[in-house]
């Protein structure tokens, strides 16, 4: 597997928010969360160092806990009104593959889409779905997505308790090269797992 | 796709977890009745034999629940394979992949509670958080049961459990290990079963999959696993297998983020990846994902049209178990093996007036299998769209 490129893209800075404010602009988004248009601001951000998008490249999103605002909100809405009044718009933005899938629909890309979850060698793991899509002719390219939200639920957690978080996001393009580097080589090489 | 032998299973829901009796339901006009919801008014198809209690409330801790029910179809499917519950010592590397969409998620309320306003957590919430960040439920299995190879936990929304037998599969075709252990699962509680409502996408009453008065879908709750080999591996201890994968589409609609494309423009390239290497005249039924929404039902049944011709003969059980989310793809897989042991397919469960609308009506009443290649299609939120083709050997016999 080749990487084409990769980059760490942090949440809240200033310059990347207004990254995140102008994939709002170009695709006239109104209600999709706002660690989404993170996300995709640092696929640009990507894209622009190598080349265009390529044609339909497969969607990896790996996390440690998914899109926390979102379950945040609508945990929120079954703690304050009854379970007949939650807010649709937040439980849909709530299940853990709503990023991958906005993602999917901001880049018009109709490859193969995935999220993935876990704590211990998951983005050997993340590595290794997009190797064997590449090998078996799913897509010619995957963009990943190795990412937690930044919010008040991961701040706590990471508190709370010892676990490592997705923090800065970090997205890359792989394709397929059967001499290039394995899955584990990759994983270490990005997050020393 | 090289084949990947299946050599063991196992499968459990409202309709129970014994394989023989759940193939024998589907063909009852008495089967699994499902509870209705006390607030939302909606039914609920819960475990046969172990009906969870977390519908009404929000779940304070669904994992040992769900550790408890993965655990228990891995050792099941193992005994299938292998004759004993636990995996074999024969040094073959074995990988896992459990698909799961509320297992995926951390939705303890009084963590999230105390967040709000500012209080310290609860100190069992937080043992509850530390538990969740000890490993994904594929994780834990790895651990539990001593696997040597990749874990991975898919939350692909519906088509996770679908996704994590094609995974599986594909692991084993690239070399990256030679037997897995594929799992789905999915509880039914509060957060889903309020979700679908609001939405709009839950059904008032028992659901009718592509019926022309259909209105929704059920919530149902599953767990299942399926044993995937390397076919030799498999042969090193066994003669023929009887079932092997024999292929897996995926592909995304990049549409909406609810409802499938109109026309299943994905949908369809996935089913096409899936018979890479079988026309589809040799496919004698698709096991639909038919979960009885309008949208899903319309565009599923236009895909198969499209790819089948409007002979396609297709077929939900929905109806009998619910739709199970994360465990659908891959329950319907192992149902998909007893029918074709069987010898003969049941009618598409809850559709009496088959919809005008849709290109060809579904299966109206049992009918005989007259091939050993079955397709199982499975959709989902984000417009995920997966494929799995399953084969019965020759020479074994129909029971």
């Amino acid at each position: 597997m080749r990487m084409n490129d990769f980059l760490f893209f942090p949440q809240g800075t200033a310059e990347n928010t207004a990254a995140c404010e102008a994939v709002r602009a170009e695709h006239r988004i109104r209600r999709m969360p706002g660690y989404i248009l993170h996300l995709a601001a640092a696929a640009n951000a990507l894209f622009r160092r190598t080349s265009a998008p390529p044609d339909g490249f497969g969607v990896i999103f790996a996390s440690r806990f998914g899109p926390s605002g979102m379950v945040t909100a609508f945990i929120n809405d079954l703690l304050e009104y009854s379970p007949d009044q939650s807010g649709p718009g937040h439980f849909s933005h709530a299940v853990f593959n709503a990023p991958a899938a906005c993602l999917a629909k901001l880049f018009a890309t109709h490859g193969p889409c995935l999220s993935l979850q876990g704590f211990r060698s998951l983005s050997e793991s993340a590595f290794l779905s997009a190797d064997v899509w590449l090998k078996s002719a799913f897509c010619d390219n995957v963009l990943l997505f190795f990412s937690d939200e930044d919010c008040p639920f991961t701040e706590a957690a990471a508190q709370k308790v010892a676990c490592r978080l997705f923090l800065p996001t970090a997205v890359c393009l792989v394709s397929r090269d059967d001499a290039g580097k394995s899955p584990r080589e990759l994983a270490k090489e990005l997050f020393h797992e | 796709m090289n084949p990947v032998v299946i050599s063991g299973f196992h499968g459990e829901c409202a309709l129970g977890g014994d394989f023989r009796e759940i193939i024998a339901a589907m063909f009852s006009p008495q089967h699994a009745s499902p509870s209705m919801h006390p607030t939302l008014a909606i039914p609920v198809f819960r475990m046969k034999n172990d009906p969870g209690d977390d519908i009404v409330s929000i779940p304070s801790n669904t994992r040992t629940r769900t550790l408890a029910h993965l655990s228990g179809c891995v050792k099941n499917a193992l005994l299938r394979a292998f004759g004993q519950p636990d995996p074999p010592s024969d040094g073959v590397r074995t990988g896992c992949v459990v698909g799961t969409t509320g297992e995926a998620q951390f939705c303890r309320p009084d963590f999230y509670d105390a967040l709000r306003t500012g209080a310290e957590p609860p100190a069992d919430s937080v043992a509850a958080l530390a538990d969740f960040t000890q490993g994904s439920p594929a994780e834990v299995l790895k651990e539990r049961f001593h696997l040597d190879g990749p874990a991975l936990t898919v939350s692909n929304t519906c088509v996770s459990g679908a996704d994590a037998v094609g995974l599986g599969a594909l692991w084993i075709q690239c070399g990256y290990c030679s037997r897995v252990v594929c799992c789905g699962i999915d509880l039914a509680t509060l957060m889903p079963l309020s979700g679908f409502f609001t939405l709009g996408a839950a059904s008032l009453h028992p659901c009718r999959p592509f019926d022309r008065d259909r209105d929704g879908m059920n919530v149902g709750e599953g767990a299942a696993c399926v044993i995937l080999e390397r076919e030799d591996v498999y042969r090193k201890r066994s003669g023929t297998p009887e079932f092997r994968l024999r292929g897996y589409g995926a592909a995304g609609d990049a549409y909406h983020l609810t409802a499938p494309h109109p026309e299943g423009r994905s949908l369809e390239k996935a089913v096409r990846k899936a018979l890479e290497d079988v026309p589809p005249e040799q496919i004698d039924f698709v096991y639909a994902h038919g979960t009885g929404t309008v949208a899903n039902d319309l565009c599923e049944a236009s895909v198969l049209a499209r790819v089948f011709g409007n002979r396609v003969r297709y077929f939900s059980t929905k109806a009998l178990t619910g739709h199970t989310l994360g465990a659908s793809g891959i329950l319907r897989l192992i149902f998909a093996m007893g029918f074709l042991r069987k010898g003969s397919v049941p009618a598409s469960a809850g559709c009496v007036h088959p919809d005008d609308a849709l290109p060809a009506p579904p299966l109206l009443s049992p009918s005989a299998v007259r091939s050993p290649f079955a397709l199982i299609t499975s959709l989902a939120f984000g417009g995920c769209n997966s494929a799995l083709l399953l084969e019965r050997s020759e020479g074994f016999s129909c029971e």
